[in-house]
């Protein structure tokens, strides 16, 4: 099966997480788990760590990279760096990512480029680890 | 064909922080009318579902909108919510109808089926939901629902029609023309690129172009 190396999955739950992260494992890839856009705003970035904390568990073999969203809201993203993500996403004035990006270095993390690159959201999924394992073996 | 506007039917994000969330429930809810809430958490424990519903029940009653627990009557019940939606692999009507009396709201969800409408609509549910109308890019839903079910439901029946799935204000106009009474929407709320109380002000433009 073709490696994957950049197919984001937007994840909701905990259960979501832990299925593509299954998967992932299973086959041996790793994995972009992402929240949903704007989640910060109500998932906390304490709840979103925590989740991806249990989802991925103390023995994962594969690189999981979490990224959080923080909408277009510069505090949430502060926030989330104070609270140790190493991902997020920040849709700003040039000037304020230019900012941001520095404080997300200082700190070991980074901020995600948005694309228009396509990316499965597992919202409301029967099967997520179906639908993460087709998506995953799709990659190029 | 129905004549009252369409309204906006929100449901909750399926995990959130409760420790924020009601304020940011609140904003979405100043942002412009909604008719009611739903709490729907996957994967929540009992636990976290009341401490929720205890955190954002007074958000929802000081603005005059009910609360609608999804899938659990008993809990809806117990936290004092004003309803309960049950699925079709849900509790009973019945034992909806029974946890939160006559008073208060029960909501069914019957797919792509007039027959589930019909039937639901006969035991006396106060609205039936169907959907899916728009799986998302990536994803297929349960079941396909076409926009004419609306049409046949809102020129026959009297009980009210909400529409779900993958709603959001680029794609609701079809719906709203159709007669649905209600839209019901998650990501098309939270993830809105505006945020979520500027996606409750345009779907209220939306609403008051008319059908």
């Amino acid at each position: 099966m073709p490696v994957a190396p950049d197919r984001p999955i937007i994840i909701h739950s905990l259960d979501e997480a832990k299925a593509a992260v299954t998967v992932a494992a299973n086959l041996g890839l790793p994995i972009t788990l992402r929240s949903a856009p704007g989640a910060a705003a109500y998932l906390g970035a304490q709840v979103f760590r925590d989740m991806i904390a249990e989802a991925t568990g103390p023995d994962c073999a594969i690189t999981v990279t979490a990224v959080f969203d923080c909408g277009d809201d510069p505090g949430l993203a502060l926030g989330a760096l104070r609270h140790g993500l190493k991902v997020i996403r920040i849709n700003a004035p040039a000037e304020t990512i230019d900012r941001i990006a520095d404080i997300a270095a200082q700190t070991g993390a980074r901020l995600e480029k948005e694309t228009d690159a396509p990316v499965l959201d597992l919202l409301e999924s029967d099967d997520p680890q179906a639908q993460v394992r087709i998506w995953l073996g799709q990659g190029d | 064909m129905d004549t009252e506007p369409c309204r906006l039917y929100l449901i909750t994000p399926p995990s959130l922080d409760t420790a924020v969330f009601p304020d940011v429930l609140a904003a979405a809810l100043d942002g412009g009318d909604v008719a009611a809430v739903q709490l729907r958490l996957k994967n929540a424990t009992d636990d976290g579902i009341r401490r929720t519903a205890e955190a954002i029940a007074p958000v929802c009653s000081d603005r005059g909108v009910p609360l609608i627990m999804n899938d659990r009557p008993d809990l809806a019940a117990e936290t004092g919510c004003d309803g309960v939606h049950i699925g079709q692999q849900d509790a009973s009507y019945a034992d909806a109808r029974r946890a939160v009396g006559e008073q208060g709201i029960v909501g069914v969800t019957c797919h792509e089926s007039r027959h589930l409408g019909i039937e639901a609509a006969e035991q006396g549910a106060d609205y039936v939901a169907f959907g899916a109308f728009f799986p998302t890019a990536t994803k297929q839903a349960r079941t396909a629902a076409e926009v004419d079910i609306l049409e046949w439901w809102s020129e026959l029946m009297v009980v009210p029609a909400v529409a779900i799935g993958g709603i959001t204000t680029e794609n609701c106009r079809p719906l709203i023309r159709a007669g649905a009474d209600f839209l019901a929407v998650v990501s098309g709320v939270w993830d809105h690129p505006k945020g979520p109380a500027l996606a409750v002000r345009d779907f209220n433009v939306l609403f008051a172009e008319g059908r």
